[in-house]
């Protein structure tokens, strides 16, 4: 009996790490040959054989980026005041289920509502604007599950130890929360970021936009990204598309995986040991 | 003549609607050391943080009646609390260290009070870690992290970076609790040196303790609906070896013997 929960949880462990394997080295295999610098620095083209990806990478990382700041920034405040401020447990239950709520909404939603209410509304139009904005919320429930454990992590004697020295609830934001849980709160929060790469459906809604040679460059331009780019190749028959799309996850995981190498190393450097004697 | 530095009156503690500790009336008087003994769950830590106000910040903790401090009730709206408990400084039952080197840990507190001045800081530091005496053991590795330190050393750190701010009362709740006895000497020794300059109270579970250090004592106990009260309040001497109270004289027989 216990042979048979190890061979069953053995293969739940296995059976997600053979699969993605497959997928890598076949996206690999596919897709290698394709990466050149005139790929990553050229215009896409109608000639595959030509084919570059500039524009939709500075798309991806506009998104990424200005999403990923502005979501962080939210989680932080949110949690901080969720941590540190709110006393009414029924009202922190209240905010946890409307988190939740939120994670459950499907991402074309965040698109259709983002580019009515931001894009048109507000008149941000189709931009990078409008789509980090939207992007921003999407992925809020990830960036505040992270922030929050992040400062539930941080031991309760050293706030009111904190308190016990005359500090305000301000001064134990400042110099105890944030210093001690921010880099924790950033790593965790590198899933919200790896969500916000892989996204597709959202900016299919708000940019519109499966082919640009333009790179954007303001925050009203309009753009696509990496996700919707790989959409547009796999949707044509011939080979050489199949092969185009795999060169491009290349590139998207290799982005993500440098965000990832980044947030480790900041994380070794910066990290508080944290635990009590 | 004895100064009284806290006084408190009709003193009850509440947790929700739980009542924890039941009209407390104890002067608290300047330069000495006094001990809070009894049972585990009598209330002595709830008592020992009403006098700095850091029930506040316990959800669904309520504090009535009056604490005195310097002839001022500090649960009036217009306190202070922040600077109140720069003048109640406290010490808690396990060492709470921040991550940071051992300068920082005992600069913390003159950080959050603004001092800016690093040689004031610097100052400060090293004097009151020679009143913890612990300066002689940190002194050629300040910039080290906190947590390389022994329990002991760290327990004398919470408490230098407590004198750091220059309280004027210490409050310590089961401050040697984790300790092994040499660090507890050590620390006993620190406190018997600080009381001609500081007022002590201190919770611990430890009768020796308290027939060693302090100069009065004061025993609570539950009550038959396991609310806690103090039952008996004194001289040490007096309450450790001639209680009045039969409950206090079963307490204190019953562990010594």
């Amino acid at each position: 009996m216990d042979k048979l929960v190890k061979y069953i949880s053995c293969g739940a462990l296995a059976t997600p790490i053979i699969i993605l394997g497959i997928f890598l080295v076949q996206v690999f295999i596919d897709g290698i040959t394709h990466i050149n610098l005139d790929f990553i620095l050229g215009s896409p083209s109608y000639d595959p054989s030509k084919m570059g990806i500039f524009p939709v990478i500075i798309g991806s990382i506009y998104i990424v980026g200005i999403s990923s700041i502005i979501s962080f920034l939210m989680g932080l405040g949110l949690s901080i005041y969720l941590v540190e401020f709110v006393t009414n447990e029924r009202f922190k239950n209240l905010v946890y289920f409307v988190v939740d709520m939120l994670a459950g909404v499907p991402s074309v939603v965040y698109g259709l509502v983002g580019l009515g209410f931001i894009g048109y509304v507000l008149g941000a139009g189709r931009s990078i604007l409008t789509g980090s904005i939207t992007m921003a919320f999407l992925i809020l429930p990830l960036t505040v599950v992270a922030t929050l454990e992040a400062f539930r992590s941080i031991p309760e004697s050293l706030k009111m130890t904190a308190y016990s020295l005359g500090a305000s609830r301000q001064e134990v934001v400042t110099n105890v929360l944030i210093p001690l849980g921010l880099s924790r709160a950033l790593t965790g929060s590198i899933l919200a970021v790896a969500r916000a790469l892989g996204e597709a459906a959202p900016i299919l809604v708000i940019s519109g936009l499966l082919f640009t040679k333009k790179v954007p460059l303001s925050l009203l331009d309009e753009f696509t990204v990496l996700p919707l780019y790989i959409f547009n190749l796999v949707t044509r028959p011939q080979l050489i598309y199949k092969e185009l799309a795999s060169a491009v996850i290349i590139v998207l995981i290799a982005i993500f995986m440098l965000v990832s190498i980044t947030s480790i190393y900041f994380r070794l450097k910066y990290s508080y040991r944290l635990y009590e004697v | 003549m004895v100064n009284i530095v806290i006084r408190t009156e009709y003193l009850n503690v509440y947790y929700g609607n739980r009542k924890i500790l039941d009209n407390v009336n104890v002067d608290i008087y300047e330069n000495s050391i006094s001990a809070v003994i009894g049972p585990s769950g009598t209330g002595k830590s709830s008592f020992l943080r009403s006098l700095n106000r850091l029930n506040d910040l316990i959800p669904g903790a309520k504090v009535t009646g009056k604490v005195f401090y310097r002839g001022r009730n500090i649960y009036e709206d217009d306190v202070n609390v922040y600077l109140l408990r720069t003048r109640i400084g406290m010490v808690f039952q396990r060492p709470t260290i921040f991550p940071m080197s051992i300068y920082e840990n005992v600069a913390f507190g003159l950080r959050i009070n603004n001092v800016k001045d690093e040689d004031l800081i610097y100052k400060r530091v090293k004097e009151a870690l020679i009143k913890a005496a612990l300066w002689d053991e940190v002194k050629d590795r300040l910039d080290d992290g906190a947590y390389n330190l022994s329990t002991g050393q760290q327990q004398r750190l919470c408490l230098a970076r407590t004198l750091a701010i220059e309280p004027e009362v210490l409050l310590l709740d089961e401050p040697t609790s984790y300790l092994d006895p040499k660090s507890t000497k050590k620390i006993e020794d620190v406190l018997l040196k600080l009381k001609e300059k500081y007022t002590i109270v201190i919770v611990t579970h430890s009768l020796n303790q308290a027939k060693r250090i302090s100069d009065y004592v004061m025993v609570f106990m539950p009550d038959e609906d396991n609310i806690g009260r103090l039952i008996e309040y004194g001289p040490s001497s007096q309450v450790l070896q001639n209680p009045v109270d039969p409950k206090t004289r079963e307490y204190v027989e019953g562990l010594i013997g």
